[in-house]
């Protein structure tokens, strides 16, 4: 097994490899190849390197460790949730279990792109100081929080990209993005469920000018200006189709005042 | 019915906004072929359906970082996570009540949804589309 000839074949489908590997030698990483590494270990090594991205920049380091925040709160309630017997019915935990699989590999995602850098994570009060008590009871509570905790997570993260168009940053970005729509697919289908369980009639997998509730987590979401073009009216669609078909961001600070409620 | 009835209409707005916001720099319309594509089977509807809203995540998702202006790359993000959105359902319409909504088929080990390059989604979505594609007028850094 030749190693340059593995990067190489890499490279055939990853042009960006070089830059990746490049990236990921200043930390050290690549020097550990020069060690006795087995030949049957060098693709899985590869390949791991290749899906990992190092935050450096102030910028990048700030939105990661907000992202990381973000992704705790939610990895640990889907963790609670799906080991509390009784709380998700049995037809809906491979929905969740999906969720929560995924909340922790981001959570692990971040940590390895912060290194010590990272944010120690926050304790978690997850009744919101008592606005969901029975979050962890009764069905219709979780699934309400976790619906606007996945949607709080698309905002989140699409108010953070244009703070990740640097060089440097650049390969962070899609990183970031490639989250933000898994956050989104999530949202979807948990509000979908909302509405067939019948807790929140008529919810569909997308947002409908700002309805929701906790409010703070929608607000805004009517915004029917994009790109300086009020589109109202455009292809005789209603406000509520063209409020559906553009998600919008929330700032930082908006985002930490939802999260906030949850951390002790 | 409703469910992609909303979709379609979600999916024109994206079209007519562009078209408005490009203007007379707006590529012609393409001449589309969905010749194969069994419209009396739900399955085929639904599985073709679920390939194009996918990528259409990994088109943004992968276009991303070429996008130099702050707002574009903010509207391409209010976009793309609608096509998520749109993903998921079309997804759980096929398999109710599994994973599949963000199936490990799509989504890899860190949790990460696709994302490609320009030149490749041209060529997924050319068997579509009878007007011939190029992407050699886009930046590929």
């Amino acid at each position: 097994m030749n190693i340059f000839k593995v990067i190489s074949e890499i490279q055939k489908v990853d042009g960006e490899v070089f830059e990746r590997l490049d990236h990921v030698s200043r930390r050290g990483m690549f020097s550990s190849l020069g060690k006795k590494v087995s030949a049957v270990a060098v693709p899985t090594l590869v390949a791991g390197m290749l899906n990992k991205a190092y935050a450096s920049t102030p910028g990048a380091l700030a939105v990661l460790n907000f992202a990381l925040t973000l992704e705790f709160l939610e990895d640990e309630f889907y963790k609670k949730a799906l080991s509390t017997s009784g709380l998700i019915p049995a037809t809906d935990q491979a929905v969740f279990a999906q969720i929560s699989k995924h909340e922790t590999e981001h959570v692990n995602f971040l940590l390895t792109a912060l290194g010590a850098n990272a944010v120690a994570k926050p304790v978690f009060d997850f009744t919101a100081k008592g606005a969901f008590p029975d979050v962890f009871s009764n069905y219709k509570t979780f699934a309400i929080v976790s619906h606007a905790l996945e949607d709080t997570g698309v905002r989140a993260y699409k108010g953070q990209a244009t703070n990740l168009m640097t060089t440097e940053d650049k390969p962070l970005l899609q990183y970031a993005l490639q989250i933000h729509s898994v956050e989104a697919r999530h949202a979807s289908v948990v509000r979908r469920l909302l509405n067939t369980r019948g807790f929140v009639v008529g919810a569909k997998g997308w947002i409908t000018l700002a309805q929701g509730s906790p409010a703070a987590v929608y607000a805004g979401d009517d915004n029917l200006i994009q790109g300086g073009v009020n589109l109202t009216g455009l292809a005789g669609k209603t406000n509520e189709a063209i409020s559906e078909a553009f998600d919008e961001p929330l700032t930082k600070d908006a985002v930490l005042a939802i999260a906030g409620s949850f951390i002790v | 019915m409703a469910l992609l009835t909303d979709i379609r209409d979600h999916e024109i707005i994206h079209r007519e906004f562009f078209k408005a916001a490009l203007g007379t720099n707006a590529i012609p319309s393409l001449v589309v072929d969905f010749s194969k594509i069994d419209f009396t089977s739900r399955d085929i509807v639904l599985g073709t359906a679920k390939v194009f809203e996918d990528t259409g995540v990994m088109a943004y998702n992968g276009a991303g970082k070429l996008i130099k202006d702050a707002g574009y790359l903010l509207l391409a993000g209010k976009i793309v996570s609608v096509e998520g959105r749109h993903a998921s359902a079309i997804r759980d319409l096929m398999k109710p009540l599994t994973a599949y909504f963000a199936g490990d088929d799509i989504i890899d080990v860190n949790g990460l949804d696709g994302a490609k390059m320009p030149s490749e989604i041209l060529v997924a979505v050319q068997p579509y589309i009878k007007t011939a594609l190029s992407g050699a007028n886009l930046p590929t850094s």
